[in-house]
């Protein structure tokens, strides 16, 4: 593991541990009774980390076209790989906000699924580069990958921001709280801090995930470059 | 083999070559994933130049085609047709190349004059009509014209993709195996085709038919495992070289 | 000048071929008589409240449909081989997609021209002269995303190993933006809702509209060449 990738995991790590105890020990509780019954306490917590976490996997999957769209213009084999690290990092975090919102969802609605327009985006998010996976893997040759791997996390990038506003369409209201609206956020002080702390843990935590992914493929496509010329000679 | 290839590309540079340059072809190299199909190959056609490529199946002959028409893109080196750049003056390079592929590039369910009047848009042919009738003619197609092509025999359909690849009158022409399903009476027509475009005109003609390519060409080729095995110019042509290792690399005889 | 002639000719080419066999419109055209029959008959209950679920069904059966034809339209040139003869003459590249493009959405027009109102027909649904603009305008700028999304797509299926079968992997996720708002836009006109929520998602999907266009054009020849 390179220094820089261990420093930004040991920040990132020491930040999400700052997170865990600003969210538990000072920001406030966010109790729900139904007569005098404490209905639920904690579990709003985890809006610590899933909207980190779902923030953090935009910002990936946007750099996953960006650098996509790098490599179409460049054909420099390096974007390629930065594209396909990046989509990956941003599709692991999709999966995690997957898995915190169902838990949240179990634990406020008692549900395991609940047809939630956010929600849901992450369902399509998660099949779309499933998609994106599924077609690299269907194509043998190794420039045709690179190239169809780029043109789709472009197109997915894109859709991204158009499958949230679609989701925001129905005239249905959502279940899902907003904490973020045009007006900014409507959160204060603890609140505030515990989640600022845990957005920028998040994103150092994924940037260094990111790092050691892209040393991963370049390490292996040096071993194949090594390997060929060994045949070779 | 190596030394001795060497010893060739030395020859071919210092032959006079006069006429301009057409095709220039250096350092070329194609991989499909991790299979090298092509390796270093370099060369030039002079203009009006008639070079035929030898080789067996499998040798990359048509992969070479596909990069010289713009089709495939070089894994690295260089490729140069009628002084540009194909992957830079892509549409430029094509309006002059023509094309006998190993599919007819017809469409099944268009008649034979829809097929030809669709390119003939696609190029913006001048007088379309009027070519296309002395296209269809000199094929001898003419009887066919509104038939669909899904109901052709296999050497009219090569007919018309001879046509085809005529229509726009290209002043390079790629003839991938163009022989295949002609009968003798065609083949005639073909060369006589080719006959009355010779000047002027560079060809680059695959073929596995070793009388008809050395007859027509003005350079000979033999591509074997993705790399140049023979290389000369016909004036100077060592016959007993050239069969020798046809024999060894084509038909796999020691 | 030049552009539009060979985009027209690819067009022209295309519909001369169906001319000739109509294959592809009539397929399209019982898949989508098919799909409202199975719908009908597995939602028997709901379809009391057809108002509601009734835009749903129609988008649904309309995607299934669209791409069947989008599948078939590059399948087609590739595997005749038309797709290098394409490639080889002096096109632009993205002048290839607005041309394969077009003769999508024209297909796709054609057969949805038939099937609305076999669907109104079966499922005993009425609309206003006024409001049946307004449906089959909403239905038609639906249809260019769909034809841009999907002719976009299906070039690079027919280049994967399983073909067609890749395209609804990569088809469907890209284009439920475009369904949501679609079904919001129908249904609401269907149950006589407010026309400002009803533009609402038609401007959306004239954005969408727009963005994949665009991208498309950005994209293409990246997708078709090496
Ligand atoms: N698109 C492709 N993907 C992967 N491999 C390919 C592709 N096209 C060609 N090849 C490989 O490249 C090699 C050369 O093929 P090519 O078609 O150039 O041979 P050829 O000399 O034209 O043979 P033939 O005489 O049979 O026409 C073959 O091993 C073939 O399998
Ligand atoms: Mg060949």
């Amino acid at each position: 593991m390179k220094k820089s990738s261990l420093i930004l995991a040991s920040a990132g790590a020491l930040l999400l541990m700052a997170g865990v105890y600003l969210a538990f020990f000072v920001a406030p509780d966010a109790v729900v009774r139904i007569d005098d019954r404490e209905l639920v306490r904690y579990s709003q917590k985890i809006f610590y980390f899933h909207v980190p976490v779902a923030e953090t996997s935009f910002v990936f999957l946007l750099l996953g076209g960006l650098f996509g769209a790098m490599y179409l213009g460049t054909r420099k084999r390096s974007y390629e790989q930065m594209s396909y690290a990046a989509v990956e990092v941003g599709f692991i975090f999709v999966l995690l906000v997957m898995i915190t919102g169902v838990l949240w969802t179990r634990a406020d609605w008692g549900v395991w699924w609940e047809w939630e327009p956010r929600l849901t985006t992450f369902l399509v998010l998660t099949l779309m580069y499933s998609g994106y996976f599924v077609l690299r893997s269907s194509v043998q040759e190794e420039s045709a990958k690179a190239r169809f791997g780029a043109i789709f996390s472009i197109i997915a990038a894109v859709n991204v921001p158009l499958t949230f506003v679609a989701g925001r369409l129905d005239s249905l209201k959502p279940v899902h709280p907003t904490v973020f609206t045009l007006q900014g956020a409507s959160m204060e002080g603890p609140m505030l801090a515990a989640f600022l702390v845990s957005m920028f843990g998040m994103l150092l935590f994924a940037t260094s995930l990111y790092i050691m992914r892209l040393d991963l493929l370049r390490a292996r496509e040096d071993i194949e470059y090594l390997k060929e010329e060994l045949e070779v000679g | 083999m190596p030394k001795q290839m060497a010893e060739l590309l030395k020859h071919e540079k210092q032959s006079p070559t006069g006429a301009q340059t057409e095709i220039e072809v250096a350092g070329l190299s194609k991989y499909f994933g991790k299979r090298k199909v092509l390796t270093k190959i370099s060369f030039e056609l002079e203009k009006g130049g008639f070079l035929s490529l030898f080789g067996p199946n499998g040798a990359g002959k048509t992969t070479l085609v596909k990069i010289l028409s713009t089709l495939v893109a070089p894994s690295e080196g260089t490729v140069s047709v009628a002084g540009l750049d194909p992957y830079k003056n892509s549409a430029a390079i094509r309006a002059k190349i023509g094309l006998i592929s190993h599919s007819p590039l017809l469409y099944l369910d268009l008649s034979a004059e829809e097929n030809l009047k669709f390119y003939g848009a696609m190029y913006g042919v001048d007088n379309l009509d009027a070519r296309i009738d002395e296209l269809l003619e000199q094929v001898e197609l003419d009887h066919r014209r509104y038939d669909l092509v899904r109901t052709f025999s296999k050497g009219m359909t090569q007919r018309l993709a001879i046509a085809r690849a005529l229509l726009h009158r290209p002043s390079v022409l790629f003839l991938d195996e163009p022989h295949t399903g002609l009968d003798p009476h065609a083949v005639d027509i073909f060369e006589s085709l080719l006959d009355t475009i010779r000047q002027d005109h560079t060809f680059v003609m695959i073929t596995h038919n070793i009388e008809r390519g050395l007859a027509l060409c003005s350079k000979a080729m033999i591509l074997y495992n993705g790399q140049i095995a023979f290389y000369q110019n016909k004036a100077d042509l060592d016959k007993d070289m050239f069969n020798e290792i046809y024999r060894q690399k084509v038909k796999g005889e020691h | 000048m030049a552009a539009g002639k060979q985009v027209f000719a690819i067009v022209k080419k295309d519909v001369l071929a169906e001319l000739r066999t109509k294959e592809m419109v009539i397929a399209m055209l019982l898949f989508v008589i098919l799909a409202m029959v199975v719908f009908s008959q597995a939602f028997g209950v709901i379809l009391n409240d057809l108002d509601r679920v009734g835009g749903g069904l129609l988008w649904v059966a309309f995607l299934f449909m669209s791409m069947l034809g989008l599948n078939r339209s590059f399948v087609h040139e590739k595997d005749e081989g038309c797709l290098e003869g394409l490639l080889m003459s002096p096109i632009d590249r993205p002048l290839i997609f607005f041309g394969k493009m077009l003769g999508n959405l024209l297909f796709l027009s054609i057969v949805e021209l038939f099937a609305v109102p076999i669907f109104f027909v079966l499922f005993r649904l009425e609309l206003g002269a006024s409001m049946a603009g307004i449906f089959l305008a909403t239905i038609f700028l639906s249809n260019v995303g769909i034809a841009s999304v999907g002719t976009l797509l299906s070039t690079i299926s027919i280049n994967t190993k399983t073909r067609d079968l890749m395209l609804p992997i990569l088809f469907l996720p890209v284009i439920i933006p475009l369904l949501i708002a679609a079904v919001s836009a129908t249904g609401g006109i269907m149950s006589g809702e407010e026309l400002t929520e009803v533009y609402r998602s038609m401007r959306f999907i004239a954005v969408y509209d727009i963005i994949f266009l665009l991208v498309a054009y950005a994209l293409y020849d990246y997708v078709i060449s090496e």
